[in-house]
């Protein structure tokens, strides 16, 4: 939490930014300025009016000329009510406008923040935490907002409404304004103050109250290790334990907060007697020795309090200026970066060919200094089956992962039908591999749209052949609304293996000319097991093929098999030519890939003990 | 909150649930009343201050207006009404502090008891209402749901006596000076009531709108930064900001409309107010000439009359939160009136140490519990014996009934046909937690909790010490990988540094499961794909994990099954073979199939 508060951008390059924001609406930007500055005149004149009207209540209580004060109140009366009106109507307007500007720059904002996200390269993701780049669009994006309010449109209001009512003051008698605005400074210095130590305060409460909602939901997650482990009193105990923690978190913030502000606003109100008493001799006075009429005191009155209101305003603005300020680094953080993998300016599209794939003198690294891949040169002919073998961690997936160029290469090429992939235009380099991947991802959407993700404009008999095609058809056919039901995290729940076979039809209807899978199945039956292994072959034909392989079956089809050992291509081969080296595939074979007896056999057949 | 939930945030008011929402003040009921009294304190302190005002204006600055001889009575007797000011100003903010500090206090101790309510109750529901409901479901009752209820409790209620008595004071004063004047003035309150009515209802569902939209906006960013890896490579970019530019615009669309509507609102109550006003300045002005109004009360009435607005705003908003606290605490009951399906007999007795026997006698299960007609039997007629320390291994088809089979082990559900006996003691007539103290489970997904390795190995046994869990780890041959672990068995695990690999958290639950030391075993055989080192490792603890007590995995691995004392073959909720590995490839049936298919993949 502490580092993500930390400030990297200074608040007038904040500024600058979040003007730059603004520009492309300053027109309406310059609309809700001069409205709300008519708003702010009306409201500044309601009280002169006001003042006018007892100005003559005091002429009637002297007695002087009381019929004329009469009518001049009743003058006065309209006045008020039809600057009461406009000022309404100007509110509204105002309030619609400053709505619409303040949207528009969200909605910039946030559609920058969206397809930022979605051009930046894989590395970016792998270490970002996905919760934290959903509040940036949701909460920080708010934040930012509620900053443009306050630093253009409330300061504008408060500045202008504090400003006037000094001028006022100053105007009409300079005694009873520097009594008026003598508590403002010590006030305003609370103020500020406790925003500060506020902001710290509930900091404390909301990372306190993160706690809780974790523990709770570590309880409901691991609630059968809970149950099973006979532990549910100490859990109790526990969760009692964070949440009155936090409970005393929120009641010292608000502790503060309650001696704070009211201390602050109690400073401010001990002018209302001051006012009261030294405006009380200056009538007495009367304006023709220096003093005032009685109006202008009942408008100092008034103004007062409006002035309170806005003090109150000002601490409000510091608190979203600073919240603000780390939101939009977040925000910043991710506008600014630039993706790795950029498309070159002549880019061209993937010409024809049949998926030859060459790696020549490959290093590739995701931190500077920790080679994970090194000296790879492999050339795999179009069509052809290739079986990646090692341990985990020996950089078979990081191989794979360089094809569709989800990362660059640090040193070296890779060629597709003879072109370097950084030479290719992205999206057609992309359309031309397909990936299964270990972990299915599918989206909250139906069957339907989920297969005919990479080619939204297939048409159903398409689908249902690939549905077909990758043994998915029978149980598509089996849910309730068929390929409309909702799958995906809000809807109906499929099976690993149901998940995968939806996976694998998607791919087959993207129809790629190179085709990158990940064989681990998560855990199923054998017969589906089968299923989907051969729903995989289908899909194999006629495309060259990268498998990380896990099982024997995979592995004795593959036209050639990569070993690779610590980030090196140590042998390759076929599988009798690889087992008779006697080598590091030899050895995985034993003890990963062979479990049954037939292996064994078949190992011990070639003059070997086990 | 989902935007489905969004749909009904607001329902309307019910007796039974205001007042389940009163019990749980009932403990602070002293509380309750002091804040109500300081309240009112308050707000009577507030009225005065009007009336102060006109004394000063009537008792000094008019006589000295008439008479500019009266200087010194005036003055002196400003000085003194300043002084009262400056006293009720202190006294008031002595009062104010009381009141936000009780009105917290209140409000967070009572939640903090609901949160406790929920998860104690959440420690005893069965595994069937978890396996129903989602898990964020449950926490949107402690989270959001909470937050609804605390604003009740916070000001809502304590706020209604301050705001009804300010409205019937600032009245009353007005009534006192000049009833006819008071009249007038008051006929701005039902517009005012009205129109605070009218348009709570109207702000409170365009916000709702608000809300739903950016709930979806939400999820649907959730989506594709989770799915990103599939959106790159399926290169669908434009085509889902053309999705999210839609969602942002109905978004976008919604905010407008709320602030329509809210800009219409406070303005209209504004002019209200101004009418009131010029009625005073009228009516008034005109009855100070006729002499039968003072100037100072005049003045009064222009200050009681402000003090309409708050209180009718405070209504307005609890009007609102009590609308909105009917879902919140509808939900919060739902979850808390849940009865779990298996609790303790009431003629429970703790489970004495087991030998660790295990028997299923006619066992049929189903999940659906309610409706006995259209039910279907997961487990149909199940009957085996384990003896003390035999490790049986369990196999069959995804979807058989195996993981069904173990979970009736420690009652995690409750069969309806037949019974489980542990050590000849049917599982129904003790006592949950002494039996779950004599079992263990490891499931296929290691399940570990934020806090260090250590805190994990010990999480079924707080008392164990560190030397013996080392002893532990160090038997079942652990140690060494978890020793070196970047800060050994001090490192961070769970939410806060999921770092460990699979392998690595599968060795941390296996430790912990042999730190706890049950007589019987569950075991749930994980088939993600780790490293040689790791495989070997995980092998080893498995065997000094299954030593000496009676074990049940749900085998995935050939190992396992070939060592296992007998291997149940599971099949549409039925146990079609049992026996040992080789007698079962020798009796050459379902197993053998099976087999076969195995090693052929």
């Amino acid at each position: 939490m502490s580092q993500q508060e930390e400030r990297t951008l200074s608040y007038r390059e904040l500024f600058s930014r979040l003007v730059g924001l603004i520009r492309p609406q300053w027109k309406r930007a310059v609309v809700v300025a001069v409205l709300l500055l008519a708003t702010l005149g009306l409201e500044l004149s309601l009280p002169i009016i006001i003042a006018g009207a007892t100005d003559n209540v005091g002429n009637i209580i002297k007695s002087e000329a009381a019929q004329k004060a009469v009518r001049a109140i009743a003058f006065f009366g309209i006045l008020y009510l039809v600057a009461s009106a406009a000022r309404t109507v100007m509110m509204y307007f105002t309030g619609v406008e400053q709505a619409r500007l303040t949207q528009q720059i969200l909605w910039d904002l946030r559609r920058q923040l969206y397809e930022a996200m979605q051009r930046l390269s894989f590395s970016f993701f792998d270490s970002a935490h996905s919760g934290q780049l959903i509040s940036r669009v949701t909460s920080d994006v708010q934040r930012v907002a509620r900053f443009f309010n306050a630093a253009f449109f409330s300061s504008l209001e408060a500045i202008t409404i504090l400003g006037g009512i000094t001028i006022y003051m100053f105007w009409k008698s300079r005694l009873l304004a520097v009594v008026a605005l003598s508590t403002a400074p010590l006030t305003l210095f609370i103020v500020m103050r406790t925003a500060r130590i506020m902001r710290m305060l509930w900091r404390d409460a909301r990372d306190s109250y993160g706690d809780v909602t974790t523990a709770l939901q570590e309880n409901i997650a691991g609630i059968r290790v809970v149950r099973a482990f006979a532990n549910e009193d100490r859990e109790i105990t526990r969760f009692a334990d964070k949440s009155r923690d936090y409970v005393k978190k929120v009641l010292k913030a608000v502790y503060n907060w309650a001696v704070r502000i009211p201390v602050a606003t109690t400073v401010y109100s001990f002018n209302a007697p001051l006012i009261l008493f030294v405006g009380g001799y200056l009538v007495i006075k009367g304006p023709a020795a220096g003093g005032i009429e009685l109006g202008t005191l009942f408008a100092f009155v008034l103004y007062t309090n409006n002035m309170a209101m806005r003090i109150e305003m000002l601490g409000h603005i510091m608190g979203s200026i600073a919240t603000a300020s780390g939101a939009a680094d977040r925000i910043y953080e991710i506008l600014d970066k630039k993706p790795e993998v950029a498309e070159s300016p002549r880019a061209v599209p993937l010409p024809e060919g049949g998926g030859e794939v060459v790696f020549q003198d490959v290093d590739f690294s995701y931190v500077p200094g920790k080679t994970v891949l090194k000296d790879i040169n492999l050339k795999v002919d179009p069509g052809s089956f290739v079986a990646l073998v090692g341990h985990t961690g020996s950089g078979k997936t990081t191989l794979v992962s360089l094809v569709p160029r989800f990362y660059d290469v640090e040193r070296g090429s890779i060629l597709i039908d003879g072109v370097d992939v950084r030479e290719l235009k992205l999206d057609s380099l992309r359309r031309n591999v397909a990936l299964i991947f270990q972990e299915t991802f599918l989206f909250s959407a139906t069957v339907r749209e989920n297969i005919a993700y990479g080619r939204p404009d297939a048409t159903i008999e398409e689908i249902k052949a690939c549905a077909d095609a990758a043994q998915a058809a029978e149980f598509i056919e089996k849910l309730d609304e068929g390929y409309d039901t909702v799958i995906g995290e809000r809807g109906v729940t499929l099976s690993g293996g149901q998940r995968q076979r939806i996976a694998i039809a998607r791919a087959i209807l993207a129809d790629p000319r190179i085709l990158v899978m990940d064989d681990a199945t998560a855990s199923v039956d054998s017969a589906t097991e089968r299923m989907i292994q051969e729903a995989l072959f289908a899909l194999s034909k006629g495309r060259t093929t990268f498998v990380i392989a896990h099982r024997i079956s995979t592995v004795r089809r593959a036209d050639m098999i990569v070993v690779i050992e610590g980030g090196r291509i140590v042998e390759t081969g076929s599988h009798d030519e690889l087992l008779a080296a006697n080598g590091v595939y030899r050895n995985i074979y034993e003890v990963q890939l062979a479990e049954s007896p037939e292996d064994k056999d078949e190992l011990a057949g070639r003059g070997r003990e086990i | 909150m989902s935007w489905q939930e969004e749909e009904e945030r607001f329902k309307p008011l019910n007796r039974a649930l205001i007042k389940r929402l009163a019990d749980f003040a009932v403990p602070y009921k002293w509380h309750m009343l002091t804040v109500v009294v300081v309240w009112l304190v308050y707000t009577v302190v507030g009225l005065v201050q009007p009336d102060l005002f006109r004394r000063g204006v009537d008792n000094y600055v008019v006589p000295a207006l008439k008479d500019a001889g009266a200087g010194g009575v005036v003055t002196g007797g400003l000085l003194v009404i300043g002084a009262v000011m400056v006293g009720l100003g202190i006294f008031q903010l002595i009062l104010r502090l009381i009141r936000i500090w009780i009105d917290n206090y209140l409000g967070q101790w009572i939640t903090n008891d609901i949160r406790q309510a929920i998860f104690g109750h959440i420690q005893v529901l069965s595994m069937s209402y978890f396996d129903r409901t989602k898990q964020g479901w449950i926490i949107a009752r402690a989270d959001s749901d909470l937050d609804t209820l605390e604003e009740i409790y916070t000001w809502a209620v304590p706020n209604l006596a301050g705001s009804l008595l300010t409205l019937v004071g600032a009245v009353g004063m007005m009534v006192y000076y000049n009833w006819r004047l008071a009249i007038a003035v008051s006929l701005t309150l039902p517009p005012l009531f009205v129109i605070t009515y009218f348009f709570r209802r109207t702000v409170a569902n365009a916000y709702r709108e608000v809300r739903r939209t950016a709930s979806k906006i939400t999820a649907n960013i959730a989506e594709s930064i989770s799915g990103i890896r599939v959106v790159q490579s399926f290169v669908r970019q434009d085509r889902n900001m053309e999705v999210f530019d839609e969602l942002n615009r109905e978004n976008v669309a919604a905010n407008i409309y709320a602030a329509k509507v809210w800009q219409s609102y406070w303005p209209s109550i504004g002019f209200v107010g101004a009418i009131g006003t010029t009625v005073i300045i009228w009516y008034g002005s005109y009855m100070v000439y006729g002499g039968q109004l003072t100037p100072g009360e005049l003045f009064a009435f222009i200050g009681y009359m402000g003090m309409f607005f708050g209180p009718i705003n405070m209504m307005g908003r609890l009007y609102n939160t009590l609308l909105a606290s009917m879902a919140a605490a509808e939900r919060i009951c739902k979850l808390l009136d849940t009865m779990p399906e298996i609790t303790d007999a009431p003629d429970a007795v703790d489970l004495p140490r087991v030998a660790g026997s295990v028997c299923f006698e006619n066992v049929s299960f189903s999940y659906d519990s309610e409706d006995a007609e259209t039910r279907h039997w997961v487990l149909d007629d199940v009957s085996f014996d384990a003896k003390p320390g035999q490790s049986v291994a369990l196999v069959g088809p995804t979807g058989a009934g195996k993981t069904t089979i173990v979970s009736l082990i420690p009652r995690f559900y409750q069969v309806q046909k037949g019974r489980i006996l542990i050590d000849g003691i049917d599982v129904k007539n003790v006592t949950l937690k002494s039996m779950h103290r004599q079992t263990g489970i490891v499931l296929q997904e290691s399940f570990l909790f934020s806090g260090t390795v250590m805190d994990n190995l010990r999480y079924a046994r707080p008392d164990a010490s560190e030397s013996e869990v080392i002893e532990q780890s160090k038997r079942i041959g652990s140690y060494d990988i978890l020793a070196d672990l970047p800060e050994g068995f001090q490192t961070q695990v769970g939410e806060r540094g999921g770092n460990l690999s699979q392998g690595q958290r599968q060795l941390v639950s296996f430790t912990r499961a042999i730190v706890a030391d049950p007589r019987i075993l569950i075991l749930d055989e994980a088939t993600a794909s780790v490293d040689t080192k790791t495989e070997q490792a995980l092998q080893y603890a498995l065997e000094r994990l299954m030593e000496r007590r009676t074990s049940f995995v749900v085998a995935h691995r050939l190992s396992t099954v070939r060592n296992a004392d007998m291997v149940l073959v599971i099949q549409d909720g039925r146990i079609t073979e049992r026996g040992t590995h080789s007698e079962l490839l020798a009796a050459d049936g379902a197993y053998a199939e099976m087999y076969a298919e195995f090693i052929k993949a």
